[in-house]
């Protein structure tokens, strides 16, 4: 573990107290926390067993290797190599992949889209030049019920936004109603 | 209706940076680190049985930043007043209003506290946790984090793992005397740890305060012993910065410290370029307006004599000058004290 400043190792006196300790080196205060994992030895990787008794059950993907788990979504036998434990789920890595690819798991994701920002922003940006909102009200009424029913932030978040762009859509495209016919008129 | 599961809680720490914002949120199994713009979400996830550690650092962030917005606070309310005694209220006014909005500023920094970095370890990441800048949040998040990773990772306190560690020294300490008194020392091409020395540095930033104070002083009216100070205190300047960058390479600094001087040595060339460039305009316009041509000691007595008030170019420069001194040599001063301590 090292000193975020300096970058020089902090000395063992100085990890795990709870507290700011100034780095022997540049005198930066640093509080260093070590967890038990650190000092449990890195596991290496795991080859599966061989298949010691006749008959018994083996991996789907490595015929000769002893199945030690069975994939939770799609049930095939798995030994340890091919055993991936998701938050407590065994999975196989044809599952791993459909479902990141799918987005079927929420904890396979490292991006999302939010189109009730994107709605609530076309509707609401645009108002500073007002003559914009001619393309963008629709576009942004158009994505508020388009999306409406697309997952949101992965984090709690209801789809108020959705409600309030549609609503200034509306609003934007009523005004423009109202305008163009009293040009026309 | 069955009530919605809550994936995820807010943790302490939220950081704007980029149009969007960092923050952190904790999980059933993981800490989630989010950047989000407000139209799209990015994530990282750290498995609690994975966290091998977090070091927090405090850094000078907050420091340099109440500095510099304490020097245009001072600046401005210095020049507001100055104007009111001039009568000119309407842009006094202006200048007071700037000079509020920067004492906002600096009572929002007061109340945010001292700046960190914090960096989560896992065997394969060493991630900066973005949405984490101040000390008081690191310490919320560390009061929070530290039992669910340590329950995580077979509900061991925090004693056993000092036990661990004390036994881990003493390994070390068996591993260091076994070896060969050759290998004892730090391997070739590895930066000494010992303790960087700052009297470059500390030439380089008390010469630019005193730089900015000789050319403050030579406003009204220049003299010759002004203007050789002020060449002095620029020369001393120049020279440090140049021997603490020179020093940078050879021992650990402070990121921070080595942009100073490296800003500190942008600003010695400019401002040796500026003074030689005002004295060849002054030459060169002397030279015009007089029959015989001018010799490089009138240039220099031009240059000497000259009352920079009169010029509002030369007002102008001297000002910014003033201000860059100050803004590079108060904090470098206050950063180097901060570290000594």
């Amino acid at each position: 573990m090292n000193c975020l400043r300096c970058h020089t190792p902090l000395p063992l006196s100085a990890i795990n107290t709870d507290m700011f300790e100034p780095c022997p080196t540049c005198g930066a205060k640093v509080r260093a926390d070590l967890f038990p994992a650190a000092l449990s030895g890195q596991k290496g990787p795991e080859t599966g067993a061989p298949v010691i008794e006749e008959g018994s059950s083996e991996c789907f993907y490595h015929p000769g290797k002893k199945a030690v788990v069975h994939c939770g979504s799609c049930g095939r036998f798995l030994c340890s190599l091919c055993d991936v434990d998701l938050s407590g789920e065994h999975i196989c890595f044809s599952c791993l992949e459909s479902g990141k690819k799918k987005k079927k798991r929420v904890d396979l994701e490292n991006h999302r889209t939010l189109y009730d920002g994107i709605a609530l922003n076309l509707a609401l940006l645009p108002l500073l030049f007002f003559w914009i909102t001619l393309i963008t009200a629709p576009l942004a009424l158009y994505v508020s019920i388009r999306y409406y029913k697309a997952p949101t932030s992965i984090i709690p978040r209801t789809r108020f936004r959705f409600i309030v762009a549609g609503f200034l859509s509306v609003c934007q495209i009523v005004a423009w109603g109202f305008g163009l016919y009293a040009l026309a008129t | 209706m069955k009530k919605k599961q809550k994936l995820y809680t807010k943790l302490p720490g939220v950081t704007h940076r980029n149009f969007g914002k960092h923050t952190l949120w904790q999980g059933k199994d993981h800490l989630l680190l989010m950047y989000s713009n407000g139209m799209s979400e990015d994530y990282k996830r750290f498995y609690y049985k994975d966290i091998l550690g977090i070091v927090i650092t405090k850094t000078r962030k907050a420091a340099v930043a109440f500095s510099i917005i304490l020097s245009l606070f001072l600046i401005t309310s210095f020049f507001s007043w100055k104007i009111w005694s001039h009568d000119q209220e309407p842009a006094s006014a202006f200048l007071g209003t700037i000079a509020f909005v920067f004492l906002a500023f600096l009572l929002s920094l007061i109340i945010k506290g001292p700046s960190c970095e914090c960096r989560i370890i896992t065997a394969v990441q060493n991630e900066n946790l973005k949405a984490v800048t101040l000390i008081r949040q690191a310490k919320k998040l560390m009061a929070i984090l530290k039992p669910i990773i340590l329950e995580a990772q077979g509900a061991k306190a925090p004693v056993d793992v000092a036990d661990a560690m004390v036994s881990l020294a003493e390994k070390q300490s068996v591993l260091e005397l076994s070896k060969p008194a050759h290998q004892s020392g730090p391997a070739p091409g590895i930066l000494d740890n010992a303790k960087p020395r700052k009297l470059f540095h500390f030439a380089m930033f008390s010469s630019l305060v005193g730089y900015g104070v000789m050319v403050g002083l030579s406003l009204p009216q220049r003299t010759i012993v002004l203007v050789s100070a002020t060449y002095i205190f620029l020369f001393i300047a120049g020279l440090s910065s140049a021997g603490a960058l020179t020093v940078h390479a050879k021992s650990r600094f402070a990121p921070s410290l080595k942009k100073m001087a490296l800003a500190g040595l942008i600003f010695v060339m400019i401002a040796f370029v500026q003074s030689y460039g005002e004295m060849m305009v002054f030459f060169v316009i002397k030279s015009a307006q007089g029959k015989p041509p001018l010799s490089q000691m009138d240039m220099f007595q031009h240059y000497y004599s000259l009352r920079p008030l009169d010029f509002s170019v030369v007002k102008v420069a001297d000002g910014l000058k003033i201000f860059v001194a100050a803004v590079i040599g108060i904090p470098g001063l206050f950063l180097l004290t901060d570290s000594r301590k």
